[in-house]
């Protein structure tokens, strides 16, 4: 599990911004704190580091949300440890022009 | 997870993003944090963030002898509780699993496990039978102490110039252009400038994901109603873009003629600081000679205000426009702009204009306008340059460990500056060798070449930096290393990184908050932390490292490791005054290695004004802003905006500005004429793209730490280039597709992005550097400034070449494409 608080900045659309909350809201991955002006403080809870980082793009690209900046992380109960080592040092495979994935 | 407890991490959550929206909000700072100490068994400290150089504070969360938690801190006057995707995930960079955790020798091609004992007797036995041909690489990752021991060590014990640090890479141009212009190096204003300018301009810099804390400084100000005018002058479109009133995207190298085509301007129109400049500033241009003393290229050669508006007369909008490219309307925006006293403007840059080729000038150029027009000496009025490294500023530049630097501005080429080190160090006359080091390039590159052919750099310490991935023409300057027996590439490091690959010897290193450390950020803010976790497996300090073969040298007799009194350099003692065997690394944390080596090197602050407090003042602030002057009542003040009466105790009383380190000895600034000068290398037939160079949001530097946490793994999976749709239409390349790209140093197979996060012009490229798979380095240029001898990454010719379908393949198999 891990745990962050997000300070949400609102935009300055008064409906844009209404309609953000309660779309947050009505996630139970979120605890929203007292709306401060255009500034919304919210709890996440992620099951782990890829669903955090899905629920980060979420709020990121929902109308009526202009910034989300990440203020406090609790990674202690991370299930496998708190980071998988990344090998640099293998370079991609070389494969045929037909494998090679277009979709973006 | 018990729920009480989860209830409870989730409450403190909340709680400290609750504090965070209200102090945005506009309420008060708060006098203590919002989680208190010791609950849920979670321990909290403070630290700066151990990536880039805005030098947020976060708060640690330690339990059971592991980092758990992070948040930022709101007692942190620099991020006011906020901070990065990097920032927050700073703590994950101490858990990747692949941590080096003994020292390993290669022997037979392969690195074997050897001892500490062994390691540090290899080390000192090949600087013993060399010490000239010994060199230490560094950076601005360094902490204070770390610096200040390995230049100690070099240019205090071997007689050794040839040390060099990262920073050299991306800051020497910065330096020289403070230097030449105020005659002492880093900026005058500070952070504060951002809360009060009325204008920002970023000049080459991608502020929004660069130093993004910084930027939301700005952004916040315009969410609670103030007016900020925001200009990107940049060449691709970028995040920064999105948030600014004005784009104007300019040719590469052209920054000089727009610089001048301000000034030009102002003087056209009569809208320039006449009074200013009469009582502040004198003009200045290239010396006839850069020969005829080691300080000619930055002192300059006199010229009278005629000859300086002769100079400028050329660079008319319309001549600016079509060498940059920027529209002549565009060009007279800002001239008006800059022509204005009610206004307040602050410029911030960083590599782009410091990895260029005529940096120092563009910097000079830069500073230059702000001083024709007024634009300096009011909070929100200055030219602030931002740094890359954690303590680029406080460890690169202050302890000057760079080539031709001693601690505390001072110059190995000084007869007065070596006496002053030989004072503090209790050296003999005459230890400290007047002869510049090799500089970072010229270092390599000496190392790459046979002895027999003038590699005089035998064997070379890295430390606290990546160089395999970060040097420019990595072949010439790095990868050539390969197959000289005759050289000995020693790294201490945390991870494997491209580095450690051709190394000889590797050491393992402590990271951030498993050891005690000290930054200096960008706007001269020294900061301070402690040791809170073990380091993994052997690793150990990388200033015990440095401590410890300095006295196995000592013990074989290098006559360098004493000093004139006969005790060991590095002599540390316990408050009860007993010396403590600090190479003895079971003893290393018996004292405070890092308050003994600080308090020493606060001796040499005061020369240029760069004053530090006790390092016991550092203990209890979130930094401090030098210089830090000593009140009547006891209690130290730092500095927030230097040379300006009202905040600088150094100025004059009357004076109102005061450049009192002034290279012309008369408190005046320098205002330098330089001309547009074409880049190294231009696109041609044969290469017909600009190739840039840079980061991204979610990686800092090379990526060893940040390509290690999940998050911004995930985030950023890989290396790309940035195509221009129409470019790419023209060559048939698709989206994602992978292309081979191409210069005069060598070849890069990767994927293309095209309209993704950034946009590039049409006949332009972009290639971020963070990807060891994926080298960026391999293509870039070698050339460097002629004065500050950084080198340019941001511009090269390039060639785009489809590939066959054989040779084809994905980023990274299983990861998302782009």
């Amino acid at each position: 599990m891990i745990t962050s608080g997000l300070v949400i900045t609102l935009s300055a659309d008064a409906n844009l911004a209404t309609r953000a909350v309660a779309k947050i809201s009505a996630r139970v991955e979120f605890t929203p704190g007292e709306r401060n002006g255009r500034w919304l403080p919210v709890a996440m809870e992620a099951r782990d580091d890829v669903e955090s980082r899905g629920l980060h793009d979420w709020l990121t690209a929902l109308p009526g949300v202009e910034f989300v900046d990440v203020v406090y992380v609790n990674f202690a109960d991370l299930e496998r440890g708190p980071a998988e080592g990344q090998p640099q040092h293998a370079r991609p495979r070389a494969v045929a022009a037909s494998e090679v994935n277009h979709e973006h | 997870m018990n729920i009480d407890r989860r209830q409870f991490v989730k409450l403190s959550a909340l709680a400290t993003a609750s504090a965070v929206a209200a102090s945005r909000a506009g309420a008060a700072t708060p006098t203590s944090s919002a989680v208190t100490a010791g609950a849920d068994g979670i321990k909290w400290d403070k630290a700066p963030c151990r990536f880039c150089g805005t030098g947020c504070h976060v708060r640690v969360g330690v339990k059971d002898g592991k980092v758990v938690a992070i948040e930022g801190d709101r007692l942190a006057d620099v991020n006011k509780g906020l901070l990065c995707v990097k920032g927050y995930h700073v703590g994950l960079a101490l858990y990747g699993k692949d941590r080096l955790t003994r020292p390993l020798l290669r022997r037979n091609g392969r690195l074997e496990p050897i001892s500490w004992e062994e390691a540090i007797e290899t080390i000192a036995r090949r600087v013993l039978a060399a010490p000239d041909k010994f060199a230490i690489y560094g950076s601005g990752q360094w902490t204070i102490p770390e610096g200040y021991a390995a230049n100690k060590l070099m240019k205090g014990g071997l007689s050794n110039n040839h040390i060099d640090p990262n920073a050299r890479l991306c800051m020497a141009s910065a330096v020289t252009g403070y230097l030449s212009t105020y005659g002492v190096d880093e900026p005058a204003g500070c952070y504060d400038d951002l809360d009060r300018c009325d204008v920002l301009i970023m000049w080459g810099n991608n502020m929004a994901e660069m130093h993004p804390v910084l930027f939301s400084r700005v952004i916040d100000r315009r969410s609670r109603g103030e007016k900020v005018t925001l200009i990107d002058i940049a060449t691709r479109r970028t995040r920064t873009t999105e948030f600014s009133d004005h784009y104007l995207e300019f040719k590469p190298q052209s920054d000089l003629a727009i610089l001048n085509g301000i000034a030009h301007l102002l003087i056209k129109n009569g809208t320039y600081d006449a009074k200013f400049v009469e009582r502040f500033c004198r003009f200045r241009q290239a010396p006839k000679d850069p020969t005829a003393t080691p300080t000619a290229p930055l002192v300059g050669d006199a010229m009278t205000f005629d000859e300086y508006k002769a100079a400028l007369a050329p660079y008319t909008p319309e001549y600016v426009e079509k060498i940059s490219g920027v529209p002549a309307e565009k060009i007279r925006l800002l001239g008006d702009l800059f022509g204005r006293r009610d206004l307040r403007i602050t410029s911030v840059w960083c590599m782009g204009f410091n990895q260029h080729t005529r940096g120092t000038n563009v910097n000079r150029l830069c500073h230059g306008v702000h001083l024709l027009s007024g634009h300096f000496g009011r909070p929100g009025d200055a030219p602030t340059s931002l740094t890359g490294q954690p303590s680029a500023c406080g460890t690169a530049r202050e302890v000057g460990t760079l080539c031709h630097f001693l601690p505390g501005g001072r110059l190995v080429a000084n007869p007065e500056h070596r006496k002053d080190a030989e004072t503090f160090w209790n050296l003999p006359e005459g230890r400290i060798n007047p002869k510049m080091g090799h500089h970072t390039v010229l270092m390599f590159e000496k190392f790459c070449t046979p002895t027999d052919q003038g590699g005089d750099i035998a064997t070379l310490w890295v430390q606290v930096t990546n160089p395999g991935q970060s040097l420019p023409n990595l072949r010439k300057l790095f990868k050539a290393k390969q197959g000289l027996e005759d050289k000995f590439l020693i790294v201490s490091d945390v991870y494997p990184t491209a580095t450690t690959d051709l190394a000889d010897l590797v050491l393992p290193s402590a990271m951030w908050v498993e050891k005690n450390g000290m930054y200096g950020n960008s706007e001269r803010r020294t900061q301070q932390w402690f040791k809170m976790v073990n380091p993994p497996g052997d690793a150990r300090d990388d200033c015990w490292q440095t401590i410890a073969v300095a006295r196995k040298l000592f013990d074989l007799g290098h006559p360098g490791m004493k000093d004139k009194d006969g005790k060991f350099l590095f002599t540390i003692k316990n408050e009860a005054g007993a010396e403590v065997p600090v190479w003895d690394w079971q003893h290393y944390y018996d004292v405070n290695v890092d308050k003994a080596l600080f308090e020493e090197y606060r001796l040499f602050t005061r020369y240029k004004h760069k004053d530090l407090a006790p390092y016991e003042e550092y203990v209890k602030a979130r930094g401090l802003r030098w210089p830090v002057v000593q009140q009547a009542n006891g209690a130290w003040r730092e500095t927030r905006f230097r040379f300006c009466e009202f905040d600088d105790p150094y100025v004059k009383n009357g004076a109102e500005i005061q450049f009192y380190h002034s290279t012309t000895k008369d408190d005046k600034a320098q205002i330098w004429f330089a001309p547009y000068e074409a880049a190294a290398e231009e696109p041609d037939a044969e290469y017909p793209f600009w190739l840039c160079t840079g980061r991204v949001l979610e990686h800092w530097h090379t990526g060893t730490m940040t390509m290690r946490i999940p998050q911004l793994h995930g985030a950023m999976p890989h290396a790309y280039v940035e195509m221009h749709p129409e470019d790419a239409a023209e060559r048939g390349i698709a989206n994602g597709e992978t292309v081979a790209v191409r210069t005069r140093r060598g070849e890069l197979k990767l994927p293309v992005w095209i309209n993704g996060r950034a946009r590039v012009p049409r006949g332009s490229l972009f290639i971020p550097f963070f990807d060891q798979r994926f080298l960026a380095n391999d293509l870039t240029l070698g050339e460097v400034d002629p004065i500050s001898k950084e080198p340019d990454y941001k511009k090269c010719a390039a060639m785009v070449v489809r590939l066959s379908g054989a040779e084809r393949f994905p980023a990274t198999p299983g990861e998302k494409t782009l």
